[in-house]
C-alpha cells in the first residue's frame, strides 16, 4: 500500500513511521508532505491508499484538505492524527469523510486496533 | 468568559506517558518565566485570541525536546548548560506543545488550539498581555528518565 503522512512536524511524522512499524504494519510505501496544501497536490498526482493527517497545518487545515478533496470528488481513504479529539472534533471529521481519528499522543496498539481494517 | 480546565498530575501523566516511557510528574512550582529561560506555547480560542499558555523551563524544554526523537543524552545536558536548545529540540518541544493542548481542554470546555511557541523574552505583545490576565495555573515537576526533569506551568486566563 501507499501511505502519506501529512503533518507540518518533522517529529511527529518520524513518531507516525515509526509507530506505524511497531503496530505490524511494514513493508507499505510512506509519501509524507508538511502542509495541507502540498498534499492537496500531491494525492491527484501519486494516488495513496491511505492518508494520515494532522488538523492543525499551516496554509491548509487537514479537515481543509479533506472537504476540498470532497468537493473535487477524489475519493481517498482519509483518517486524522491529531490532537483535536474532542466529541464535536470527532463529529465533524466524520462528517467531512473521514474514516478515524486517532488522538496524539498515541501507542501502537491504538494504530493496531484503529488502522488494521484499513491496512492489508 | 470561557474556562479552560487546569490538568492534575494524573491528566499531565495520562498525557505524556504515551511519548515517554516511564516519565515522573510531580507536584512543580512557579517560575519567573524570562529568569528560567522557558519557552512559552501560546494558545488561542476559535477566535484567534489568547487565552493560554504552557511554559517549560530551560531544562524541561531540552529535556522533552530531546527525549521525543531520542537525541543522545549529550547533547541534552549540554543545551541545558550553554542555556541554547537546537532546532531539533525546539521543533520537537513545539509538537509537544501542540500535545499540551489537550491538557487544557475537557469534553465540556471551549476549544482551543497551539497559536505558536516563543522564548518567554521575545513574546508577542498579545500573548504577553495575555500573561498578566493569567487566573488559572497549575505547575508540575517532570522527570523522563534517562535525561532528565524540569518544570511545566500551565497556565489560562
Amino acid at each position: 500500500m501507499k501511505i502519506m503522512i501529512v503533518d507540518d512536524s518533522t517529529a511527529m511524522r518520524l513518531i507516525v513511521k515509526k509507530t506505524l512499524r511497531q503496530a505490524g504494519f511494514e513493508g507499505h510505501e510512506i509519501i509524507e508532505f508538511e502542509d495541507g496544501s502540498l498534499a492537496h497536490g500531491a494525492i491527484g498526482r501519486q494516488k495513496p491508499d491511505l492518508v494520515l493527517s494532522d488538523w492543525n497545518m499551516p496554509h491548509m487545515t487537514g479537515i481543509e484538505l479533506l472537504e476540498r478533496l470532497k468537493a473535487e470528488g477524489i475519493k481517498v481513504r482519509f483518517g486524522f492524527v491529531t490532537t483535536e479529539a474532542t466529541p464535536e472534533m470527532r463529529l465533524r471529521a466524520e462528517s467531512a469523510g473521514a474514516s478515524f481519528l486517532i488522538s496524539k499522543p498515541f501507542t501502537p496498539e491504538m494504530f493496531k486496533e484503529t488502522l488494521s481494517p484499513f491496512i492489508s | 468568559m470561557a474556562t479552560y480546565p487546569m490538568p492534575n498530575e494524573k491528566k499531565v501523566l495520562g498525557i505524556l506517558e504515551n511519548l515517554f516511557d516511564g516519565i515522573v510528574v510531580a507536584p512543580g512550582k512557579s517560575f519567573e518565566l524570562v529568569e528560567a529561560k522557558s519557552m512559552v506555547g501560546v494558545y488561542v480560542n476559535d477566535g484567534g485570541q489568547p487565552v493560554a499558555a504552557c511554559a517549560t523551563d530551560l531544562a524541561l524544554s531540552a529535556v522533552a525536546g530531546s527525549a521525543l526523537s531520542m537525541l543522545p543524552t549529550p547533547v541534552c545536558k549540554e543545551a541545558v548548560t550553554s542555556g541554547t536548545l537546537t532546532d531539533s529540540m525546539k521543533e520537537n518541544l513545539k509538537e509537544i506543545m501542540n500535545i499540551f493542548s489537550r491538557l487544557l481542554m475537557d469534553d465540556f470546555s471551549a476549544h482551543l488550539k497551539l497559536s505558536s511557541m516563543h522564548p518567554a523574552r521575545g513574546l508577542p505583545r498579545p500573548a504577553a498581555m495575555m500573561l498578566l490576565e493569567v487566573r488559572n495555573r497549575a505547575h508540575f515537576k517532570i522527570t523522563v528518565p534517562r535525561y532528565g526533569s524540569g518544570y511545566l506551568s500551565v497556565m489560562s486566563v
